[in-house]
């Protein structure tokens, strides 16, 4: 590949004279932006002049000052951390006000900016008024204080006269004195503030605010291994911070990142507290189809071992993340190889920073409900329907229902199943944090407790949580660290997501005549004779069997950072993460006259354990010369995931007291009382690790990056794979051209291309697995009994059998105007999977019948992520809106099936359709009938293509049924008049956040959504008469029943002969929806309330979580993983109210 | 200094885990809760279990693929059962409208090659078995021999040529093989029969053991190869080696040879293991079908009331011999089929059944409903099928000698029917057709029928006899269509012509 580098004309200016083109205030040093952005909040700062031994020690140069000019400047204390001389120069040169000038060989010259601001020492203030010609009008003297938006000092900062001469800097109080005319303005000007001008009038004290600069987006990015500048990055990476993932009162910080970055697809398969359910994060679509598609997560810096669940993240505390990158395109995700095809998800947790302890207590209460229930029918309503659809089967009414009039006034509206099993819901969260440090040791601590009961009873989710972190410099060369998160979860669930035995399904089915509970305090439930309904009693199954899932982790690790030669680091890092669960289960045989009552006691006991285990060691380089910038990161890091399970479960209890598995609780008389399993395994990973980055001047830049992974999942000569990438960026804004646009701040594009692996197949698969369950009988002649064991491979082996491969090429464009008030990102991408591993049938002459797995087909997404951030009001309006915007798109096609049939699964319960997958489709499409409005008469029954024929209308097709389009055109509708119904894939997704501020108010609105993407509402199965006597909802009052009555919902008829409530177009429904997601309104207290409180901010906060959804969907929640609607936990609506102190 | 130490604490650490990470085998990792070929093909045990598997696809062949193409397909049997649409791709076999989709077919092809794929892992692993039994050894191996030259056997007569493969394939080989040659296969068959012969041991089976192949099966069936390809003189060498043997011998009666009393018995050289393990409505368990699928249709005498398929025509029965007086006299005809006015117990064989216009079924492998020990019903009854019996070793070796030298086999035979000796004297034509009619009566029903059709030495003699039945039969006939399935898959597998 050949590779243009326009710079080499550019090389008109080098070294330090970067730093003397600048001036102080000017551009602020990428270097700087990142240590300032780093924390979000002031830099802690610390003297210059103490410092300056260090770098002088360091990188061998001496410095020439005056001590009056170094008089309380003062730079972040992570200086010292500095790799690069020149960023140490333009940090000083930024932040203290100085100006450099190199004046010999390694000798340089630190002289105050802004009292000379020719650049030569000017020892005079008074030559300097005369040279500026200005004696007219006697200066007074101003003093005064400089505050920052929470009114605590800023020191520090640059105060100036317009015009004049004089400036000055705050002092550590952030005070400051001046001499100005009585009608000069004032300027003060402060990194990461916005730049304020200040009308003197004659005043001798000017306190002023200053306020947080616009757009302060995070600039500092963190990539795999490493951070960059946001201006240094050439790939696609989205970032979120902690203020929004905080913002979200969710206990899963995955829900938090919802609608928060382009290119990022985030649905909460289940309202369950604690995102139990399980929250699925799709980065640009869909890469495997038998695989995991779920990212890679890493956790301060720890890879966390493959996850097959998707709720990794319930175990931290959303209120210890400082950020979250999402690493999308291949040339960031590639550094992680043979895990990174999803795309990796990179969380950092709160670090202690130098200076002084804040001490931060966040508390917040909440109620949750459902904010929307289907609407059932009344018991005389059910009467009806029931006994309709029953006659219209040749059925004998209920004798229970036989008289509508007197269900009335037995039953009443009778038994509301779905209020029996909701309820309003407290959810609670408390944290309390500490972080602090001095220039040697920093330290980040907090705990955290999160309570979430859930909206159905008997659900709750709990969590307790510690984090530790320290950083400590132990030498000038030797910088030692740990993280430690911990975390207690417990969990009571129940079935909301079988199509069996879901709560919600068994609730919207029980019929309104049946109760509770009977007289006598015993569990009701349909009687199978009496109501011709059994299932079980939703009620019951949520009282009775009683579960529990108590998870602890621990992911920590410790480094060290060894300088070994200025610019070239060793680290050395080790972690583990432990993950420890056990699961409890009880079931009594209490009685229920409802379906499927315990009958036999029994309980379980289950405990995993599952550590992983990280070694990693990189070598870090970094060296600038002349304006050209290199960085070389070589690295070996090996992987030892684990798991464990052992577990045991007994029946047949007597007594229902002990809940234990011992003997004296029960003493099990047959083996079919008994179980025991356990299993264990290890999947491990070695890898070597290595990026080149190379730029000139930050506007051309250039990145290689290069991973070996070795899998313990593949065959022998086939575990090692090499994962490249390659990524360009150029700078536009820095080309002296762009001085002619002066409308644009901002011009950046991108380019990459790489690949990236998922080994996140079945284990072992490459082995020839041995059917041990054939038999043979030898033998005399005996006639029953099993025969002689037999075993062979069932399946051909495939010792070729790889990881699956995702290339990936992305283009971007970054562009800013307006002096960034209006930001704009855009990537357009495409992914292909290649190598996708499916399962083939094998050939009969294999001697094989089982699916073997090969990698052999492809599939492509192409989209688009688009992100806008605006400063929507005036840079000078007392009220800031700050908007952002996220837009998502992407096409998923499954371009090649290989040799793999198409792939085609069946749901439960609901029949004549599945998800398919198959050549030129998305991946999972609906697949099922058309249906196609109701006959209306006999005729047009006859007319049609023939559907079901029966001898009348109990038993045939008849008018009042549904019309199912015969689609290819053979005069029968049968299995071969299916198609594509559609696909839970949307057409875009996009997110919408507002932040709102005046004076001490502070708005949040983020509104979310999704278009085009389709769910298949199974509860409809349910209350549209799938289950026999089962309750209906209100849209069947709306039912056929004579010609031209209904074209939409279908006669009532118990046994369905023409199958209407087959998987068809009928129960396909656009699941579009725009939600409020999160509205929050935050009352800063006043600084003298805080100082008063002995506070030092005092925040208080109401915030409605789900507060509007928009959707045309008609059943419990639009949001619906996986787009199979098996009455899946609703997402509640939570109302909150919540403090933040801070001391 | 005081670095020093923080090195040396973290070095130590280093050095822990790199002890363990730079191992040349970190990487290489086997399942601890799975059986694969890592860990599986180790002991002797391991090798006894896959030639055991080896053994196990003869049970479907017989169940779902067997009868309906041998014997229906011939003039031995129609299909029978339900009427036209019961068994519509067993009907399109005995009509000879069957195609390259026919699931029959496709489960001949399957089966078989299930046996040989399974024989081919036996063969490669054996030898890699460090500890076993050498007598155990040289069985294994010589019951591996022996499968898979029978499955080649069976394959190889129905569709001619076919994938030939010594050693196990991989998903990908298997995509592409094309057909070898028959003549190559044949002598893998022939190869592998020897081999067997070889490795084999020379006794009965006693206990356990019964139901496995010995040396003579080896021989015996190398005996029938070499009568189909024409080779007379080593057929008859073949079968002379049996019989010079002495293991074994023809049974007192015909009917012992279907008995549950009486299986692996003396007349016995391969049978078709079967077990009631209340296995239902499968081809592929341990019990056998034919039971249900033969017994009348509908009259309960047997568990799931019989199906009433493969029922003999009148062209077979008229094979039976008579007296006189027009009463068959061949002992035979009870132990074979139904004739009405048939008596069991309370039952009579009617005149006319559904299926069954004269009243005729097959009896072989019958197992009456009281006995529910050896038939659950559901398709699985206990009762072996024979593949090779001592009767039809008699027989090869008279066709094989000829007329004159051959008479004494095949009159040793129909003593026991209870008939006369053939006629002396007959020529080539005449003994040859003499000896298909004895084979016809004695093996019938015992999927040989088809076989004999089209390896008779004049090449129009299958098409010809059908013909004489009413049955459309065409040369394409002679070999049966590769699964379209198989075809789809593999694009190398071409069909035989005609379909």
């Amino acid at each position: 590949m050949r590779i243009f580098l326009p710079f080499k004309q550019g090389l008109y200016c080098c070294g330090i004279a970067i730093a003397l083109h600048c001036t102080a205030f000017q551009g602020i040093a990428n270097a700087s932006q990142q240590l300032l952005a780093n924390q979000n909040t002031l830099p802690a700062n610390v003297g210059l002049s103490g410092l300056l031994p260090e770098i002088e020690q360091k990188f061998k140069v001496s410095f020439v000052f005056k001590d009056e000019d170094l008089k309380f400047k003062t730079v972040p204390a992570k200086i010292t951390e500095t790799e690069n001389f020149n960023e140490v120069l333009q940090i000083i040169e930024t932040y203290a006000n100085l100006r450099i000038e190199k004046t010999g060989q390694q000798v340089y010259s630190l002289t105050d900016a802004l009292t000379s601001p020719t650049g030569l020492p000017n020892l005079n203030k008074e030559a300097a008024k005369e040279t500026n010609g200005k004696k007219a009008v006697a200066p007074i003297s101003i003093s005064g204080t400089v505050l920052d938006e929470n009114g605590g000092p800023i020191p520090g900062v640059a105060v100036l006269v317009i015009g004049g001469s004089a400036t000055t800097v705050t002092d550590m109080n952030g005070k400051f004195s001046i001499e100005a005319d009585e009608t000069a303005t004032l300027q003060f000007r402060f990194v990461g503030y916005e730049t304020m001008e200040v009308a003197v009038a004659g005043r001798s004290n000017i306190s002023v605010k200053l306020k947080p600069a616009l757009l302060q987006t995070k600039d500092v990015v963190v990539v795999g291994y490493g951070t960059k500048t946001k201006k240094e990055v050439s790939s696609a990476i989205g970032s979120v911070n902690a203020k929004e993932i905080s913002a979200t009162p969710v206990a899963d910080a995955a829900q938090a990142l919802q609608g928060r970055v382009a290119g990022l697809q985030v649905v909460q398969n289940s309202g369950a507290p604690g995102g139990t359910g399980g929250t699925s994060i799709r980065i640009r679509g869909i890469s495997s189809v038998n695989g995991s598609n779920n990212p890679l997560i890493v956790l301060d810096g720890f890879p966390l071992p493959d996850q097959t669940a998707d709720n990794v993240l319930n175990a931290i505390s959303p209120n210890d993340i400082e950020s979250i990158d999402v690493l999308k395109d291949a040339a960031a995700a590639s550094i992680y190889g043979v895990r990174g095809s999803n795309g990796v998800v990179i969380i950092n947790t709160k670090r202690g920073k130098e200076g002084k302890s804040t001490i931060s207590f966040d508390y917040y209460r909440g109620i949750q409900s459902a904010w929307r229930l289907p609407k059932m029918l009344n018991a005389q309503e059910y009467a009806v329907i029931n006994s309709e659809a029953r006659l219209a089967s040749g059925i004998a009414v209920l004798p229970k229902l036989a008289n509508p009039e007197r269900i009335a006034s037995a039953y009443g509206d009778g038994t509301n199943w779905l209020d029996e099993i909701f309820r309003a819901a407290a959810m609670t969260n408390m944290s309390l944090s500490a972080t602090g440090g001095t220039d040697k040791a920093r330290y980040a601590i907090s705990s955290g407790y999160f309570k979430q009961d859930g909206i159905i009873r008997g659900t709750t989710f709990d969590r307790f949580n510690f984090k530790f972190n320290g950083d400590y410099n132990a030498t000038k060369r030797l910088k030692i660290g740990n993280n430690v998160t911990m975390s207690r979860t417990t969990e009571r669930a129940k079935n909301t997501y079988d199509a069996f035995n879901s709560l919600l399904l068994l609730a919207v089915a029980s019929p309104p005549t049946v109760s509770v509970r009977n007289e006598d305090g015993t569990y009701a439930g349909g009687n199978g004779a009496e109501d011709g309904f059994n299932e079980p009693n939703p009620v019951y199954d949520i009282e009775v069997p009683q579960g529990i899932n108590t998870k602890f982790r621990a992911i920590s690790s410790i480094y060290a950072d060894y300088e070994i030669i200025p610019g070239l680091t060793a680290r050395i890092n080790y972690g583990l993460d432990f993950v420890m669960s056990n699961g409890r289960s009880w079931s009594p045989a209490i009685p229920s006259t409802g379906g499927r009552p315990i009958t036999v006691t029994g309980s379980s006991d289950n405990t995993s354990y599952n550590p992983s285990y990280l070694a990693e060691y990189t070598v870090n380089y970094k060296k600038s010369y002349k304006g050209h910038n290199f960085g070389l990161l070589g690295g070996y890091t090996a992987q030892d995931n684990n798991y464990n399970y052992l577990g045991a479960s007994r029946n047949g209890y007597t007594r229902l007291d002990l809940r234990t598995l011992s003997d004296a609780a029960v003493v099990p008389t047959s083996i079919s009382q008994i179980g025991n399993y356990n299993g264990y395994g290890t999947n491990r990973l070695l890898s070597n690790i290595g990026r080149f980055s190379y730029d000139y001047k930050e506007r051309y830049l250039l990145s290689f990056s290069l991973r070996r992974d070795g899998s313990s999942n593949f065959a022998k000569g086939n575990k090692f794979a090499v994962f490249p990438s390659v990524s360009v960026a150029w700078n536009v804004m820095d080309e002296p051209f762009m001085a002619k646009f002066p409308a644009i701040s901002n011009l950046k594009v991108r380019a990459s291309t790489g690949q990236t692996g998922n080994q996140n197949v079945t284990a072992f698969a490459y082995l020839q697995s041995i059917n041990t369950g054939i038999q043979y009988p030898f033998g005399d002649n005996s006639t029953s009994g099993g025969g002689n064991s037999a075993a062979a491979p069932t399946a051909t082996k495939n010792p070729a059998l790889v990881w699956e491969k995702n290339q990936q090429t992305n283009l971007g464009i970054d562009i800013g105007v307006l002096k960034n008030r209006v930001g704009l990102s855009i990537d357009i991408y495409q992914r292909k999977s290649l190598d996708l591993l499916f399962y083939v049938a094998p050939p009969a002459s294999s001697g094989t019948y089982d699916p073997s797995p090969l990698n052999t087909g492809t599939m492509v997404n192409k989209g688009i992520d688009l992100t806008l951030n605006a400063v929507v009001t005036n840079p000078t309006s007392p009220v800031k809106w700050n908007a952002t915007f996220i837009f998502s798109k992407y096409n998923n096609k499954v371009t090649d099936l290989g040799l793999s049939a198409p792939i085609y699964s069946t749901f439960s319960r609901i029949g004549g359709g599945g998800l398919r997958v198959d050549q030129g489709s998305p991946v999972n499409y609906f697949y099922g009938f058309v249906a196609d409005g109701i006959f209306q008469t006999q005729e047009e029954v006859n007319a049609h293509a023939k559907q079901t024929v029966g001898t009348n209308t109990s038993n045939g097709t008849s008018p009042g049924d549904i019309r199912f389009k015969d689609l290819n055109g053979d005069g029968i509708i049968n299995d071969k008049d299916r198609t594509n119904l559609g696909s839970s894939i949307p057409n875009f997704t996009y997110g919408f956040t507002n932040n709102v501020s005046w004076k001490f108010l502070e708005l949040s609105v983020f509104l979310q959504g999704s278009a085009g993407n389709k769910v298949l509402n199974f509860t409809r199965w349910y209350t549209e008469g799938g289950i026999a006597n089962g309750n209906f909802s209100k849209d069947v009052l709306k039912r056929w029943t004579g010609a031209g009555t209904s074209n939409e919902m279908p006669r009532m008829i118990q046994a369905d002969p023409n199958q209407n409530n087959r998987v068809s177009s009928r129960f396909v429904e656009d699941a579009s929806y725009l939600r409020v997601k999160n509205i929050r309104l935050s009352v800063l207290m006043p600084n003298k309330w805080a100082k008063a409180a002995k506070v030092s901010t005092f925040k208080l906060y109401g915030s409605v979580q789900n507060a509007l959804t928009f959707t045309k969907y008609t059943g419990f929640d639009p949001e619906v993983g996986g787009g199979v609607d098996n009455g899946f936990y609703p997402q509640a609506r939570t109302f909150l109210v919540g403090c933040n102190l801070e001391f | 200094m005081k670095n020093l130490k923080y090195l040396l604490v973290l070095l130590l650490g280093v050095t822990a885990f790199t002890q363990t990470a730079c191992k040349k085998d970190f990487l290489d990792l086997t399942p601890n809760n799975t059986i694969t070929d890592a860990n599986f093909y180790q002991t002797q045990e391991d090798i006894v279990k896959a030639v055991n598997a080896t053994y196990t696809p003869i049970q479907g062949l017989y169940n779902g693929a067997g009868w309906q193409i041998l014997d229906i397909m011939t003039d031995d049997t129609d299909k029978g059962g339900g009427g036209a649409n019961d068994g519509v791709e067993v009907g399109d076999l005995d009509n000879f409208t069957m195609n390259s989709f026919n699931p029959n077919i496709n489960t001949y092809f399957v089966q078989c090659y299930l046996g040989v794929q399974r024989a081919n892992f036996v063969l490669e692993k054996t030898p890699t078995i460090a500890v076993m039994t050498p007598s155990v050894r040289n069985r294994s191996l010589g019951e591996a021999y022996f499968l898979r030259g029978y499955y080649y056997y069976m394959l190889v007569r129905l569709f001619g040529d076919v994938p030939l493969y010594t050693a196990p394939i991989t998903l990908e080989e298997s995509l592409n093989i094309g057909r070898s040659n028959k003549a190559d296969v044949y002598r893998v068959i022939i190869a592998d029969l020897d081999s067997a012969y070889n490795k084999l041991p020379k006794t009965r089976y006693t206990g356990d053991d019964k139901g496995r192949v010995n040396a003579w099966t080896a021989k015996g069936m190398l005996a029938s190869v070499y009568l189909t390809l024409g080779i007379k003189d080593k057929a008859l060498e073949c079968a002379n080696a049996v019989i010079n043997s002495n293991v074994y011998s023809l049974n007192t009666k015909y009917e012992d040879n279907f008995s549950l009393d009486n299986e692996n018995g003396p007349e016995s050289l391969f049978e078709v293991q079967y077990r009631n393990i209340g296995q239902t409505w499968n081809f592929f368990g341990q019990g056998q079908a034919l039971n249900c699928f033969f017994a009348p249709r509908s009259q309960n005498i047997v568990q799931s009331s019989g199906y009433g398929f493969n029922v003999p025509t009148p062209n077979f029965f008229a094979n039976y011999e008579k007296n006189a007086a027009g009463q068959i006299i061949d002992k035979r005809r009870p132990g074979s089929m139904w004739v009405p006015g048939d008596k069991l117990d309370t039952y009579t064989q009617p005149n006319s059944l559904e299926g069954s216009p004269n009243g005729y079924n097959v009896r072989k492998y019958f197992v009456p409903a009281t006995n529910t020990a050896a038939d659950a019903g559901g398709w699985s009854c206990a009762l072996n099928v024979p593949v090779l019996r001592y009767a039809e070793i008699l027989l090869i070796a008279a066709e094989a000698a000829g007329p004159g030298a051959g008479d004494r086999y095949i009159n040793t035979v129909r003593k026991r029917a209870g008939l006369s000796d053939i006629p002396a004297g007959l020529n080539a034509d005449d003994f040859l057709a003499t000896v298909y009619k004895e084979r016809r009566v004695e093996l019938a029903f015992e999927m040989h029928r088809w076989f004999d059709l089209v390896r008779h030495p004049n090449p129009n003699y299958m098409v010809t006899t059908m013909n004489a039945v009413g049955k459309n039969a065409q040369p394409k006939h002679m070999l049966m269509p590769i699964p379209q399935g198989e075809r789809d898959k593999n694009p190398n597998l071409s069909q035989n012509s005609g379909y």
